[in-house]
């Protein structure tokens, strides 16, 4: 229970242990619960992890849905989007891993609080489309749109991979819409965390500008990226998977909407409508959420892996943002190519 | 357009009072959830919709429309907190029926056609609509469903479930990106695995061709490919190479395609081993059939609708039951059995009282069989029935006025 603090359960547990907003934030017997929540929020800011939870006995997981209560409380008081986000991603990100690992066994109740509600089909799932649209749209991968669903009977068919990233959907979407109510008695007795949460979000955030890759250098560009540019560039046919990781590509590394849009609008059969609407949904114009440059992995196995090159060839390049980062730069050490991940 | 201060037609006050009097004793159909949507109407008098527009029940409405005669009548396929309001954060939106549109504006092979045979194609159209989409893949029930017969030049499809009701443009857009196809790529539906990644840097792929029993569009490009191949088969060589020339295909590449599929034994292959890449290892060739098969899916299975009607969660539709203020006939709710057999000009046509009416033509024609017969109008006077004049009239093609008199 203390592993999913957002489900109705908790809620009932936490009223009906008589812990109300009171309790929790002036009983100093519950100091520790407040430290925690606050280390919750701060820890989700830094790195998107919870921190160091115990969870052995009944008292810590107290403890913890508690801090997580507290966490969801500074959140609301400081009502900045960018935490209230990172906090709802985090969660999401900790029950997708939750879920993969030991806890499997709570993906079918947890999808049900979401109102999923799917229904196992061999080692598939099955669930009503509406309540796929409802998360997968937040999706921008083409492999999410409804077109390229297993579509029967109003239902569709989902591997359990793809189950468990919808409900961490469903985590991030539930929390980050909805907080608990600011009130002032809140903002005076967490004075002392709001306000420590509130630096460390600044300093995050300058962080955040300060790491932008800078300057945009087209003659860093992966081969994969120059030659959908390329292609696009001369009206062929670019697989619909090709014009996403463009977009994703180019604003990735710093281009706005209307950049990346005038990059395309030469395009002789240029239809600006669509384009547009695609390229504002794919930068999370027009929705909240933004999502991520696919993998070189995912490039390889929809053919637009294009031209691969000897930096490509390297063990670690795994990513077309890392082409872009390491283009023109000194080769790795050998000490730096420790990653964690494939080890040869 | 004649200026707002300019007298309005006489014809338009016939119609308006025929209208007036035809809902005086013709209750329009039930809105589930009335009180929740909002109203909109257009006047034979005014050139722009007079919107929000709540009513209490169907009394009310019934007595609007009576007495004011509105030429046009919609609702809201969403439902509001304050259907009245003016703007839309005071209405307060609760959810949106999921809507389906299909016009011959929009319908393609229906341009030029005579109002019939324009409407058959359409009802075409709507039936692969209703049954392959709305009811076979996303499930959706007769009892969910009602199918609207626009009195216009086209059909819609409400639907009322509640799982639809609060989704969002963006949703509704995916659910006509899905019918419509839209920017299908079978690259993404045939799913490649790479066996062996060279280390030469060119990868072996090996790709998964699904079964036509698999739901959505993958069934349907298995099912378009199988076809193809019978159809290229069924043919002497020279029609089967054209055929393949026709779509787009290089001619080396037709001749290659051909001998591999036919001469080779090809075909069954691909079709016993489900795997893309036995056809042959030139990738050009296999992207080429990948492209043609996926032309062929498109062109064969895609569903057509409208795409703004259905992504638009603020819309108003027409009202079922209210007249048509362009063609008189009647918007008309159907079951999907009623829809095969249905004539717009035999079973949409409003029930006006039984009269002759006098009306006036620059030019003789014989006219579309509204109620189930044809007139013969004549240039200048003729007297005709009323549901046929009213028809006319509303397609300005018969006046109440010698050509010359003053309207
Ligand atoms: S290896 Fe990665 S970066 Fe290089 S071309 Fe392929 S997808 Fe692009």
């Amino acid at each position: 229970m203390a592993l999913f603090p957002y489900t109705a359960e908790v809620r009932a547990f936490v009223n009906s242990n008589s812990y109300d907003i009171d309790t929790i934030l002036t009983n100093p017997l519950l100091e520790r619960v407040r430290e925690k929540g606050k280390e919750r929020v701060i820890s989700s800011l830094r790195e998107m992890k919870l921190g160091e939870q115990g969870l052995y006995n009944e008292e810590e997981c107290r403890v913890e849905i508690l801090a997580y209560v507290v966490s969801r409380m500074i959140a609301s008081v400081i009502g900045d989007r960018f935490l209230i986000n990172r906090l709802a991603v985090t969660e999401g990100k900790i029950a997708s891993q939750r879920l993969t690992g030991d806890f499997g066994y709570m993906l079918l109740p947890l999808a049900d609080e979401f109102g999923i509600s799917p229904r196992p089909e061999g080692t598939d799932y099955s669930l009503d489309f509406a309540s796929f649209l409802r998360y997968s749209s937040k999706m921008r991968s083409p492999e999410w749109k409804l077109l390229y669903q297993r579509v029967q009977g109003g239902r569709v068919v989902v591997d359990r991979h793809r189950l468990i990233r919808l409900v961490e959907q469903a985590v991030t979407d539930h929390l980050s819409e909805r907080l608990p109510p600011y009130t002032d008695a809140i903002k005076n007795a967490l004075e002392r965390e709001i306000g420590e949460v509130v630096r460390i979000l600044e300093d995050i955030k300058k962080e955040f500008q300060r790491d932008a890759f800078g300057e945009i250098s087209p003659e860093k560009y992966p081969p994969c990226m120059r030659e959908i540019l390329r292609q696009i560039q001369n009206s062929e046919n670019v697989p619909q998977m090709g014009r996403f990781a463009i977009v994703t590509f180019l604003h990735a590394i710093g281009m706005t909407a209307e950049q990346i849009f005038d990059t395309f609008s030469s395009v002789p059969d240029f239809r600006a409508d669509r384009t547009r609407y695609q390229i504002e949904h794919i930068t999370g114009k027009i929705s909240s959420t933004e999502y991520s440059v696919p993998e070189c992995s995912t490039m390889k196995s929809y053919g637009i892996c294009f031209k691969p090159d000897a930096l490509c060839a390297r063990d670690w390049m795994k990513h077309p943002l890392t082409y872009y980062r390491q283009k023109g730069k000194k080769p790795i050490t050998s000490s730096r190519r420790q990653q964690p991940g494939k080890q040869r | 357009m004649a200026a707002a201060q300019q007298s309005v037609p006489q014809e338009l006050l016939f119609a308006a009072r025929q209208f007036a009097s035809y809902y005086g004793s013709h209750p329009v159909a039930e809105v589930p959830g009335f009180s929740s949507r909002e109203f909109g109407f257009m006047f034979f008098d005014r050139g722009y919709v007079h919107r929000h527009v709540g009513f209490n029940d169907r009394a009310d409405l019934q007595k609007y429309l009576a007495g004011k005669a509105p030429s046009h009548a919609y609702y809201s396929t969403a439902y509001y907190e304050m259907p009245a309001a003016h703007t839309m954060a005071e209405k307060g939106w609760l959810g949106a029926d999921l809507i389906f549109d299909l016009d011959a504006d929009h319908v393609k092979g229906s341009e030029g056609l005579p109002y019939e045979k324009m409407l058959a194609r359409v009802k075409e159209e709507m039936i692969r609509l209703y049954d392959d989409f709305v009811c076979s893949d996303l499930g959706f029930s007769e009892k969910e469903t009602e199918i609207v017969f626009s009195g216009g030049r086209g059909y819609h499809i409400h639907v009322y479930a509640d799982s639809v009701r609060k989704l969002g443009s963006h949703e509704r857009r995916e659910i006509v990106d899905y019918i419509t196809a839209t920017e299908l790529d079978l690259g993404i539906l045939f799913s490649s695995t790479v066996v062996d990644e060279a280390r030469s840097g060119r990868p072996l792929k090996m790709t998964k061709l699904p079964e036509i029993s698999e739901g959505g569009w993958y069934g349907r490009a298995r099912r378009a490919m199988d076809s193809l191949l019978l159809e290229l088969q069924s043919v002497p060589k020279e029609e089967a190479l054209a055929m393949l020339v026709s779509s787009g295909v290089k001619k080396q590449q037709a001749a290659r395609l051909y001998s591999a599929l036919f001469e080779e034994g090809r075909k069954d292959r691909i079709q016993t081993e489900s795997v893309l890449e036995v056809l042959t290892d030139r990738e050009e060739d296999i992207r080429a059939f990948t492209a043609l098969v996926q032309k062929r899916t498109v062109l064969t299975m895609a569903g057509q609708t409208d795409e703004p009607v259905t992504s638009d969660t603020h819309r108003l539709i027409r009202l079922p039951g209210s007249l048509h203020g362009k063609s008189s006939l009647k918007v008309v709710t159907l079951k999907r059995d009623e829809l095969t057999d249905f004539e717009p000009l035999r079973d949409a046509v409003a029930d006006f009282p039984d009269h002759p009416v006098t009306v006036y033509s620059e030019k003789a024609f014989l006219s579309e069989p509204v109620g189930g017969e044809s007139v013969p109008v004549k240039e200048g006077a003729n007297e005709i029935p009323l549901r046929t004049a009213i028809f006319l009239i509303l397609r300005r093609k018969v006046r109440l006025q010698p050509p010359g008199g003053t309207g």
